[in-house]
């Protein structure tokens, strides 16, 4: 009998009677490293701004002492636009993350495919119609019709999702000009904050629209987790993951329903802001072992880009900030430029 | 693991690709499907496979109508490789072979003893223990198909369905897929394959099951079925039918066309005619 | 429609037709405005009628608004659908256009930018800081296509457009006085487009349509492969440079005039090769007239759909072309790639 090396030797295995576990040493190490830099990048996000507070006084801040200034800025501004971008960004990046992985192609995306363009809408024709801004379930409404729309159209999933992916496009195109024809008709008072909005942007984004999201995200965050076994079979053709015991339709529909959930709860907060959920996934792919689908590392990297982004429009312009939005648009294209040019 | 094909027919594309086709391999048997491009065999094939529902008919293994299976039960029992299978990028050897076990895992079953102990003992017997840890993508064409068998091997099905094997592999190569096949029969596992190479095809099957045009046109084993008849009617082609020395089995000889065919005088004087286009 | 490339004259009587229709839309393009005045007054004037030429507001209206707007709508259109042959045909994609692989965007960029800082002013200005945009977004796409596959060149040129967007955004937010102004015209709209700045682009355009079918040629021979198109005679990378040379040029007048608009490069070769065949010279043609056809027919709609307001045509075009494309993608042709 040779002598073999563990199979796992890049993993723990622990076991109980008849259930194992398997914690992969590189996915932890990473998620570690990854936790660390979005920890890094709060606090300067606290720290920098069109007023720089230094650390001394922005950390206690958080926890209530210091002056009154102070804390204003930290407590009621700061601490709130950095939690909207936590939530914002991990939605984007896992929403992100399942859709790659269920395509089989890196530029699949959910701003791609016009399902941040249908959440805008709604919000639009919601203000329009109602007057009612930012009712986060409007965006999700939004997302999931044009979704569904998309789906309907594109019949069956096809080889790679091109289908998906060209109709995903048509539509996202006709809603942005939908969107636009809307925009240009409406009054001028609702046409700049829609204009910002739809740009994609944090400011002014409390606490009273980030935490319903917050509570969404709670649910469909660890849902997808739980699903990530079999959504690594979907990498595979589905001959072979059916073959290997996987319900493809099925495992299908409740992916694309995670994705969309998510990408819904993603523009719901700060509008269509783009390229996270493009980026995140293929930035944590780089730290993760190619069998893994990186969910929650896609989640924290989408949470690190927003942030950065976010301060970045801070202090860039000294008139204005820049919506985050708007940062993540013009440092998407170079990124994705690398991307497709840096392989093979 | 006995299979068998009760009088299905299946249609593919407003087509139909197999018609009342029945057919009966028993446990630990190499049968080998073979016929003409467009004769149904990777159609029957994924009929079997579950992939593909049959209008009417049934597909029975050790007497258990496959449609009846839960996708997870009915991997216990089939394994399927498709043709020119694709995997994940950059995966290695190991994490390929490891998505074998995964019918016998669950959310708190990742990695269980059984596991490990299976994994290994595939990659030995398709000796690719020491490739375990290289990326897939980096292999050749013959090492990359043994890694693939092995994560069938690591699913532990006792009916394996294979669909042209061998098609991109060079000679070499090709003995040591059909060997390693022909081996997992000998350990009791039932193996059916799809080949377009009839010759691979006679001198290793213990059943061999010729198709054309949806149907089964002959079905046994190759020392009697394989005749000059057989492979005119097939791919009317002639060819002389020797025996191999060591075992026996037929060996399939196509006869090189000694005189020119009347299509070719005719196709030279149409090379004229394009030049004044 | 027609099995085997049709004979001359079929293609003759294509273009006849077509182009009778052209003029009848010209005309009705000449009568019809978002504004109040009736079509009843608008015929009299072009009638001749004294009475009606006498009226300024009548005249200003057709001179300067209708009359501008249908030349550069016959302009742009012709454009957008012969840049959407030589790109079809070049990248072997049935995608591919100026305006979905973020070339227009580039271009309105470009426009963006020359506005922002250089004070451009006329249709020339305006054209060269265009062509610079284009010839950038351009760039990119050849440097994407030769590595990527035919849905990724797409899926790239779409995220190129909106990085391109973004930063025009970018510069328009920064400048309150340029984002009014031009606020319409960075969605792709032909309302308020000059007579003096149509005139100027009309000649650089007819130049760079003849270029287009001096390029066929060449372009046809391309597409059988390089190492083939050499032995025929002919220079596959000169080929491919003044063919990038040429969809930019177009696109800069396009962009110039209207605006980045999407869609129509596909719409038009699409019609254009069902009609035509697969021959190259006749496509361009083709798709010219009817690149031109649609464009007018969108602005005619854009000026009436929401009364009395004039809609960017490019949302009239994503009505007309996100179906489209849908339709192309359902069919079973275009399936695979």
């Amino acid at each position: 009998m040779i002598n073999t090396p563990p199979i796992n030797h890049d993993s723990t295995v622990m076991r109980y009677q008849g259930f194992s576990l398997l914690l992969s040493h590189s996915a932890l190490f990473s998620t570690i490293v990854i936790s660390l830099i979005l920890l890094i990048s709060v606090i300067a996000s606290l720290a920098l701004g069109s007023t720089f507070i230094p650390l001394n006084a922005a950390l206690p801040a958080i926890f209530g002492q210091g002056s009154h200034s102070t804390l204003l800025l930290v407590q009621e501004i700061r601490l709130p636009r950095i939690f909207a971008g936590l939530i914002t960004g991990a939605a984007l990046g896992s929403a992100g993350c399942l859709i790659q992985t269920m395509a089989r192609n890196r530029l699949a995306s959910p701003d791609l495919l016009g399902i941040n363009n249908g959440a805008t809408l709604a919000i639009i024709l919601g203000l329009i119609i109602g007057n009612i801004l930012g009712s986060w379930w409007l965006a999700l409404i939004g997302a999931a019709t044009c979704a569904l729309l998309i789906f309907m159209l594109a019949g069956r999933w096809g080889r790679q999702g091109y289908r998906v992916l060209v109709i995903g496009l048509a539509i996202a195109v006709m809603l942005r000009s939908v969107i636009e024809l809307l925009m240009s008709t409406v009054s001028l008072q609702h046409a700049s904050t829609l204009y910002t909005w739809s740009l994609g942007s944090l400011v002014g984004r409390g606490y009273s629209a980030s935490l319903p999201a917050a509570f969404g995200l709670t649910l469909l965050l660890p849902a997808a987790l739980l699903l990530s076994r079999r959504l690594a079979l979907l990498r595979f053709e589905e001959d072979l993951a059916a073959s290997l015991g996987l319900n493809v339709s099925k495992t299908q529909f409740f992916i694309m329903l995670l994705t969309i959930g998510l990408a819904g709860l993603g523009v719901t907060i700060g509008g269509p802001i783009g390229f996270i959920a493009l980026a995140a996934p293929i930035i944590a792919s780089r730290f993760a072992n190619p069998a893994h689908i990186p969910i929650f590392r896609s989640a924290l990297i989408g949470a690190i880009v927003i942030i950065c982004a976010d301060t970045l429009g801070r202090i860039t312009n000294s008139h204005a900030e820049v919506p985050v939005g708007v940062i993540t648009s013009i440092l998407g294209g170079p990124f994705l430029l690398w991307v497709l040019l840096s392989k093979q | 693991m006995r299979l068998m094909v009760k009088n299905i027919q299946v249609s593919y594309e407003q087509h139909l690709a197999v018609d009342g086709v029945s057919l009966s391999v028993a446990a630990g048997q190499l049968a080998v499907i073979v016929g003409p491009n467009g004769c149904g065999k990777s159609t029957l094939l994924r009929s079997i496979a579950r992939l593909q529902k049959p209008q009417s008919g049934q597909v029975l293994v050790d007497g258990h109508n496959v449609w009846q299976l839960s996708p997870r039960k009915a991997a216990h029992a089939i394994a399927l490789l498709p043709q020119s299978p694709i995997a994940p990028e950059g995966i290695s050897v190991t994490d390929l072979v490891r998505y074998g076990r995964h019918p016998h895992q669950g959310l708190l079953r990742q990695w269980s003893a059984r596991d490990e102990e299976v994994v290994n003992a595939a990659l030995l017997s398709t000796n690719t223990h020491d490739l375990a840890q290289r990326p897939l993508e980096r292999l050749s064409g013959g090492q990359r198909q043994r890694c693939w068998l092995a994560m069938i091997l690591a699913q532990e099905a006792p009916l394996v369905l294979l669909d042209e094997p061998i098609s991109m592999l060079d000679l070499g190569h090709q003995v040591e897929v059909l060997s390693l096949v022909k081996a997992l029969t000998q350990t009791g596992v039932t193996v059916v394959m799809v080949l377009h190479d009839l010759i691979a095809a006679a001198r290793y099957a213990d059943v061999l099951i010729a198709m054309k045009n949806g149907k089964i046109i002959a079905n046994g084993p190759p020392r009697e079925i394989v005749s000059t008849e057989l492979v005119h009617t097939l791919y009317g082609v002639h060819a002389d039918i020797l025996q191999a020395p060591s075992d026996g089995s037929p060996v399939i000889v196509p006869a090189v066309r000694p005189s020119p065919s009347p299509h070719v005088n005719a196709s030279k004087k149409n090379v004229s005619k394009q030049g004044t286009h | 429609m027609f099995v085997s490339s049709p004979t001359l004259a079929q293609l003759l009587r294509w273009m006849l037709l077509l182009t009778a229709l052209l003029l009848g839309l010209a005309f009705l393009s000449l009568l019809i405005g978002s504004g109040h005045l009736g079509m009843k007054d608008s015929l009299a004037y072009l009638a001749g009628d004294t009475q009606a030429r006498t009226n300024e507001q009548l005249s200003m209206v057709i001179q300067s608004l209708r009359a501008p707007r249908t030349l550069a709508a016959i302009i742009v259109g012709a454009c957008l659908g012969s840049a959407g042959v030589l790109l079809q045909t070049a990248t072997r994609n049935p995608l591919a256009e100026s305006g979905l692989l973020g070339v227009n965007a580039g271009a309105a960029l470009g426009v963006v930018i020359g506005i922002s800082f250089a004070n451009a002013q006329d249709g020339y200005a305006y054209l060269l800081w265009a062509f610079g945009g284009a010839l950038l977004g351009n760039g990119l796409v050849l440097l994407v296509a030769s590595r990527a596959s035919a849905l990724k060149l797409v899926l790239a040129g779409v995220a190129i457009s909106a990085t391109f967007q973004g930063l025009s955004s970018y510069l328009l937010l920064s400048n309150i006085s340029s984002f009014d102004q031009y606020r319409f015209w960075v969605l792709g709209s032909l309302s308020g487009v000059s007579l003096s700045m149509t005139l100027q682009l009309l000649p650089i355009s007819v130049f760079a349509l003849l270029l287009a079918l001096i390029m066929a040629r060449p372009l046809s021979a391309l597409l059988l492969g390089d190492d083939s198109a050499r032995a025929l005679g002919h220079n596959p990378t000169l080929t491919r440079s003044i063919i990038a040379l040429t969809v930019t040029l177009m696109s800069g007048i396009a962009v110039a005039l209207a605006g980045p608009l999407v869609f129509l490069g596909i719409v038009a070769p699409y019609a254009a090769r069902h009609i035509v065949g697969p021959r190259i010279a006749s496509q361009i043609l083709l798709a010219a007239l009817i690149g031109a056809l649609v464009l007018l027919s969108a602005d005619i709609l854009a000026r009436l759909v929401i009364r009395p307001f004039d809609s960017p045509v490019g949302v009239i075009l994503a009505f007309i072309g996100a179906p489209f494309l849908i339709l192309l993608v359902r069919s079973s042709k275009v399936s695979t790639i």
